[in-house]
């Protein structure tokens, strides 16, 4: 295939259905000096989905709002991971605040930016439709999973251990991107995306949340015995998610 | 935004009238002597329009040609007379009467 061609279908779709003939000539005219720019330009345009060409006001907050709810379930990942790396970041003994309280703030801007359901029977319907069909298989894992270390009692350092928790990491990130498409790729028929204020807030309060967080994390990155990497890894993540969760907010406030 | 900024620079060659993508990039290499990459053009045409200071006009010979939005001519004016400002001050700091 073309690799321009290539290049482009990694831009997303409502980019490429308006731009994407004419960036396609421009490109092969100008040759492979092109093929980084183009790159940088996708990366970009992925990281911004508040700018994708849209056909309503409502269309663009409907983005933002499954933009930083998925972020908002990246955050609970790596929070998770942390906590699971060094269980102190729930307690409140030197902090305070502690992941926990965060992760109950974050919950209350995931409430504010959530899309409503129609009240209607029909969008009420196809909302809980989808979402039955959309986590199904993670729960059914996640059930599986119960049922499998309930009998067998992995022990500690075993593989099967080993496996159970990869198999419970898998199943964790498995409902998260579930949860993140249901909110993504729900119909404007069945949803009403929040008011513009209401968005706002909302991600302010996730952005505050998440930099709460890696604020409590990092306070735990050295330790007496050193540098702790997860914890390092774990604060990293949680700024890069506020820096992503504020560039989020700056589109809405300037589209 | 800056002089060299992509969004500035497709907002000036957009101020004579609606351009296709191609004749945008042409209109700055004559501004500023180089092209914008097509990366950067289509994607400051598309924070462009997401402002509301660009729209799209109806479809000719297979190119969408856009024109600035009156936001999109009150911004950019804006923007030029704050970099003339700027640039008329710093020609009389070194002693260079403007061109």
């Amino acid at each position: 295939m073309n690799p321009v061609r290539l290049l482009l279908r990694l831009y997303p779709a409502a980019f490429r259905e308006r731009w994407g003939a004419a960036l396609e000539a421009d490109a092969s005219a100008a040759g492979r000096r092109s093929w980084p720019g183009l790159l940088a330009s996708a990366a970009d345009l992925w990281l911004h989905p508040v700018i994708w060409p849209a056909a309503s006001a409502s269309q663009r907050r409907h983005r933002a709002a499954a933009a930083a709810f998925t972020l908002t379930l990246a955050t609970w990942l790596v929070g998770r991971a942390g906590t699971a790396n060094d269980p102190r970041l729930t307690w409140r003994a030197h902090r305070a605040l502690n992941v926990a309280e965060c992760a109950a703030f974050m919950l209350l801007g995931a409430i504010m930016i959530m899309p409503l359901p129609r009240p209607t029977r029909q969008a009420v319907t196809a909302l809980l439709r989808r979402t039955l069909q959309a986590l199904a298989a993670p729960a059914v894992l996640l059930f599986a999973e119960l049922i499998l270390v309930h009998f067998l009692r992995p022990a500690a350092h075993s593989a099967a251990h080993l496996a159970f928790t990869a198999l419970y990491w898998f199943t964790l990130a498995l409902g998260a991107l579930q949860a993140a498409r249901i909110v993504g790729t729900v119909s404007s028929s069945a949803v009403t995306p929040p008011r513009p204020a209401r968005l706002r807030l909302g991600i302010a309060v996730l952005a505050t949340g998440c930099a709460l967080t890696a604020w409590i994390s990092l306070s735990s990155t050295v330790t007496g015995h050193g540098l702790d990497a997860v914890s390092a890894a774990t604060s990293g993540g949680m700024l890069m998610l506020t820096a992503w969760f504020l560039s989020i907010l700056r589109d809405v406030n300037e589209c | 935004m800056q002089a060299n900024d992509a969004q500035t620079l497709v907002l000036c060659a957009l101020s004579k009238g609606p351009l296709h993508g191609y004749a945008i990039n042409a209109a700055i290499e004559e501004l500023t002597g180089s092209r914008l990459g097509p990366g950067s053009l289509y994607g400051a045409l598309t924070r462009l329009e997401a402002k509301g200071l660009v729209e799209s006009l109806d479809e000719v010979d297979r190119a969408r040609p856009v024109q600035l939005t009156p936001e999109g001519r009150r911004v950019l004016e804006g923007e030029l007379r704050a970099m003339a400002r700027v640039a008329a001050a710093g020609l009389r700091g070194l002693g260079v009467s403007p061109a």
